[in-house]
C-alpha cells in the first residue's frame, strides 16, 4: 500500500490487498457454543473483552460467516453435523479449534469424543487452554489475521511465537 | 439428608419377607428379587406410613462375575417424612420391569441404563438409545468394553501433509462416527410417526438451544402437537474415566460437567467422597467451600439471567450481567487461580489458603451488587413484553415435581421446598442463616422470581462467611493429618514422609472401604447426586452421576403441548439446563 503526494488523498494498492484488509478485519464467526470454551467465548464477545470493537460480530447462519470458532469438546454424535457447517460456509473459511478437546481430544479419551477436530475440518489456528481464557482467544483471532495476511503476501505464516519458559523451582514457605 | 431409619426399614418385611436390609453408613438399601420389584416399589410410593412419592434416580451396576450380571438401583424420597431410600435388584435375563407407569421420571433414566448396559425394560413404550446413535453396536458402560472404544476406522489428521512423520504422538485410527444416515435412523426411531403437518428439528447446533440439545416438532402450523428431546451431543463418558483414575483425579471431571457453576459441583462430589471415606474437614475449609459455592450461584444465575433475557430479545441485560460475571470470575481466579474450571476443593479441604485481601475484594462485591440486581429487576421485572411471554408459561404442578423428580430451583418455582443446602447441610450451610425463597404458580416468570431472590440470599450467606472468615485468620485449610487427604504442596518439598504419601496417594489412590453412598449437593441446576460404589480399590467401582438438569429437562415436551415454538425458546430458558451435565 502507498500513499501518494501527502494529504491529497490518492492511495495506490492492490485489489487482493484491499480484499486481504477487508477480511481479516472483519471476521464474523458462527455462532455455535459445544461446551465449556463456549462460555469463554460469549466472555470475549461480552462487555469487557468486546470483540466487536475488532469487527467480529457473531452470524447465527454458517451461511453469513467466515471463521468457525470450534469452542469445546466435539463428540462423534455432532462431528458430521459439524462437518456440515463448515462445508455450508463460504469460501474463503478459516477454523480456529478453541481449547484441548477440539485440539486433539483433550481431558477425555474415551469411546465417545472426537481426538481432534482436525480429522474431520483442516484447522487454521489452534487455541491451548482447558479452556483458554478470552484474552487466549483474541491472541488466536490476531493469529488469524496474521495468517491471512501473510497469505496474500505470498508466504506461510510458519512462526509462531514460543515462550520458552524459565526455569521453575519448588514452591517455598 | 437424613435417610430411613434402620427400624423403620425392618418393619417393611411385614409386608415383603424376602427383602434384604444392607447399609453403609446411614445409607440405608433393600434388595429385593425381580419379580417383587414393582410391588415393593408401588407400596413404597402409596403407603401413607412411608410414602416416598418422589423419584431421584435409577441406575445400574455391573458385575460380570455374577450371575445374574445387572444390578438397578432407585433411589427415592419421601416428602412428608423427609428422607431418603434407596432399593436394589438383580436384572435376571438382563431386563428389568419398567417403572414409568409409577414414576414418568424413569423414562429417560430406563433408556440411558438401555443404552449404556443393554438391559431391557418390559413395556417402555419406546426404548431407544438415550446418548449414543441408534446404529451403535456397543454397551458402553459395561465393565468388558474399553475406555477408549474400538478404534476401527482410519481417522487421520487433515492437518498433517501425507507421508510425513506426524508433527506429534497420535493414533489415526480412531472410533468410528455416525454419517448423517445415521443421525436420521436415530431421528426416526425417537420420533416414529408424524402425527401434525410438519416436522421441525431445532438444533443441535443452534444458538438457543444452550448448547448441543436437539429438539423435534410435530407442528400444527405454529402450535406444537408433539415434542421429542434428543441428547448426548456432548457425552464425553465421565462416568466411564471415572472407573479408571483415583478419587482426586475425578475433581477435574466434575468441573466440567457443569461448567457454569464447577466450584459447586466440586463441592458435591468432595463431600461424597468424603463421607464414604470417613474425612472431616477442617472449619475454615468448610467456610470456604460456603462462600465459593454462592459466589458461583450467583454466578451461574447471572448466566442464566443474561442469556435468558437475550433469548427474549434484551441484549443490554446480557451486556449487564456479564459485566458482573467478570467481576466474579476475577475474583474466583484470585483465589483458585482459574476463571472457569478452578477445580479448587480438594479431598479433605481446599487447594490453597485464600490469598491476601481476597475477603477485602468480596466485601466490596456484596456492597456493590445489591445495586445491580435492582438495575436488573427495574428493566425487567414490570416490563411488559418480559410479563407477556413469562406468566402462565410452563406451568409444572407439584405432583409433576415428585413424578418427575424436579429439583433446584424448578422445583421451588413451583412451591416445593426441596433444597438440599436446607434438608441435608453439609459445609458450614447449618452455621448461616438464609431464606429459601418459593414460587406459588409454578410458571416462567415465578421461577424468574426464584432466581433473583435467590441471588439476594446468596449474598446473605456470602456476608456471613466473610465475616465468619475473618475470625479464621490462620486456621488450617486442608486435613492434612488424615491419611487420606494429599499433603500441601509445601510439605511435599519439606518432609520426606508427606511425599511418601504424596506419593502413594497419587500412584494406588485413596483406598476407599468397601461400601456404596448416594451423596448430593445443591447445584443451581438443581440436585447434583454422586453414587458410588466402592469396592476397596483406589478407584471407583462405579461412578453415577445424578444430573439434576437431566431429570429437570425431561419435563419440557409435556409442558411445549399446545404452545408455539416462540414458548419453547423461553420454556427453556427458564428450565435451565447445560448439557455438559445432562450428557456428562
Amino acid at each position: 500500500m502507498a500513499i501518494i503526494g501527502g494529504n491529497n488523498g490518492i492511495i495506490l494498492t492492490t485489489v487482493e490487498e484491499v480484499l486481504s484488509w477487508g477480511r481479516r478485519n472483519s471476521l464474523w464467526p458462527v455462532s455455535i457454543g459445544l461446551a465449556c470454551c463456549a462460555i469463554e467465548m460469549m466472555h470475549t464477545a461480552a462487555s469487557r473483552f468486546d470483540t466487536d470493537r475488532m469487527g467480529i460480530i457473531f452470524r447465527g447462519s454458517p451461511r453469513q460467516s467466515d471463521v468457525l470458532i470450534v469452542a469445546g469438546t466435539v463428540v462423534n454424535k455432532v462431528a458430521p453435523m459439524l462437518k456440515l457447517i463448515y462445508d455450508q460456509m463460504p469460501d474463503p473459511k478459516w477454523v480456529i479449534s478453541m481449547g484441548g478437546c477440539s485440539s486433539g481430544g483433550g481431558p477425555f479419551p474415551t469411546y465417545s469424543t472426537l481426538q481432534g477436530i482436525d480429522r474431520i475440518i483442516p484447522v487454521d489456528v489452534y487455541v491451548p487452554g482447558c479452556p483458554p481464557t478470552p484474552q487466549a482467544l483474541l491472541w488466536g483471532i490476531h493469529q488469524l489475521q496474521k495468517k491471512i495476511k501473510a497469505k496474500q503476501e505470498g508466504k506461510e505464516l510458519k512462526e509462531i511465537p514460543v515462550r520458552t519458559p524459565k526455569a521453575s523451582f519448588p514452591v517455598k514457605g | 439428608m437424613p435417610w430411613i431409619k434402620r427400624e423403620k426399614a425392618e418393619k417393611i418385611k411385614e409386608w415383603f419377607p424376602s427383602i434384604k436390609i444392607t447399609q453403609y453408613k446411614d445409607n440405608i438399601f433393600l434388595e429385593i428379587e425381580k419379580k417383587e420389584v414393582k410391588n415393593l416399589l408401588k407400596f413404597l410410593k402409596e403407603s401413607p406410613d412411608y410414602s416416598f412419592k418422589m423419584f431421584i434416580d435409577f441406575t445400574c451396576v455391573d458385575y460380570p462375575l455374577h450371575n445374574p450380571r445387572f444390578q438397578g438401583v432407585y433411589i427415592l424420597y419421601s416428602p412428608e417424612f423427609k428422607e431418603r431410600i434407596g432399593v436394589k435388584t438383580w436384572a435376571t435375563d438382563d431386563s428389568l420391569p419398567t417403572i414409568t407407569d409409577l414414576w414418568k421420571g424413569a423414562k429417560w433414566a430406563e433408556r440411558e441404563a438401555y443404552d449404556m448396559f443393554g438391559i431391557k425394560f418390559e413395556g417402555h413404550e419406546n426404548l431407544v438409545r438415550m446418548f449414543m446413535w441408534e446404529t451403535y453396536p456397543y454397551f458402553p458402560l459395561r465393565k468388558d468394553f474399553p475406555k477408549e472404544g474400538i478404534k476401527d476406522t482410519y481417522l487421520p489428521s487433515l492437518n498433517e501433509p501425507e507421508g510425513s512423520y506426524p508433527s506429534h504422538d497420535y493414533d489415526p485410527y480412531h472410533t468410528a462416527i455416525p454419517t448423517l444416515e445415521d443421525l436420521e435412523i436415530t431421528q426416526k426411531a425417537r420420533m416414529p410417526e408424524k402425527k401434525a403437518q410438519i416436522v421441525l428439528n431445532w438444533g443441535p447446533l443452534h444458538p438457543g438451544t444452550h448448547g448441543t440439545i436437539w429438539f423435534i416438532f410435530d407442528l400444527e402450523g405454529e402450535t406444537v402437537k408433539n415434542c421429542e428431546i434428543i441428547l448426548g451431543q456432548l457425552h464425553r463418558g465421565i462416568e466411564k474415566l471415572s472407573e479408571d483414575i483415583t478419587y482426586t483425579q475425578v475433581i477435574p471431571y466434575t468441573d466440567r460437567m457443569d461448567y457454569i457453576s464447577a466450584i459447586c459441583s466440586n463441592v458435591a462430589y468432595v463431600n461424597a467422597v468424603e463421607k464414604l471415606l470417613d474425612i472431616e474437614v477442617p472449619e475454615k475449609a468448610k467456610w470456604i467451600r460456603t462462600m465459593l459455592c454462592e459466589l458461583q450461584r450467583i454466578n451461574s444465575h447471572l448466566l442464566w439471567l443474561g442469556t435468558f433475557a437475550l433469548d427474549l430479545g434484551a441484549l443490554t441485560i446480557f451486556l449487564y450481567t456479564f459485566r458482573e460475571r467478570e467481576k466474579i470470575m476475577d475474583i474466583i481466579e484470585g483465589i483458585a487461580g482459574i476463571r472457569l474450571n478452578s477445580t479448587y476443593m480438594r479431598i479433605g479441604g481446599v487447594r490453597m489458603d485464600l490469598p491476601e485481601g481476597a475477603l477485602d475484594v468480596i466485601n466490596h462485591f456484596i456492597k456493590d451488587f445489591p445495586s445491580k440486581i435492582k438495575e436488573y429487576e427495574d428493566i425487567l421485572t414490570k416490563n411488559r413484553i418480559w410479563l407477556k411471554r413469562n406468566i402462565g408459561l410452563g406451568i409444572i404442578k407439584e405432583e409433576d415435581v415428585y413424578d418427575y423428580g424436579i429439583t433446584g430451583v424448578v422445583a421451588r418455582g413451583s412451591g416445593v421446598p426441596y433444597d438440599i443446602r436446607m434438608l441435608d447441610p453439609t459445609d458450614a450451610y447449618d452455621k448461616v442463616d438464609f431464606e429459601i425463597p418459593l414460587g406459588t404458580v409454578g410458571d416462567c416468570y415465578d421461577r424468574y422470581l426464584v432466581r433473583m431472590e435467590e441471588m439476594r440470599q446468596s449474598l446473605e450467606i456470602i456476608k456471613q462467611c466473610v465475616k465468619k472468615l475473618q475470625e479464621l485468620k490462620d486456621d488450617k485449610y486442608l486435613a492434612t493429618d488424615n491419611p487420606y487427604v494429599l499433603p500441601t504442596l509445601e510439605e511435599t518439598f519439606n518432609s520426606i514422609e508427606a511425599m511418601v504419601k504424596d506419593f502413594n496417594l497419587r500412584i494406588y489412590g485413596e483406598q476407599a472401604p468397601e461400601g456404596e453412598i448416594y451423596s448430593s449437593g445443591e447445584n443451581p441446576r438443581g440436585e447434583l447426586g454422586f453414587y458410588i460404589v466402592s469396592k476397596g480399590e483406589g478407584k471407583p467401582y462405579r461412578l453415577r452421576i445424578r444430573s439434576g438438569a437431566f431429570y429437570n429437562l425431561q419435563i419440557f415436551p409435556e409442558l411445549i403441548k399446545g404452545r408455539t415454538v416462540a414458548d419453547a425458546v423461553v420454556l427453556l430458558g427458564s428450565l435451565d439446563p447445560v448439557v455438559g451435565e445432562t450428557d456428562r
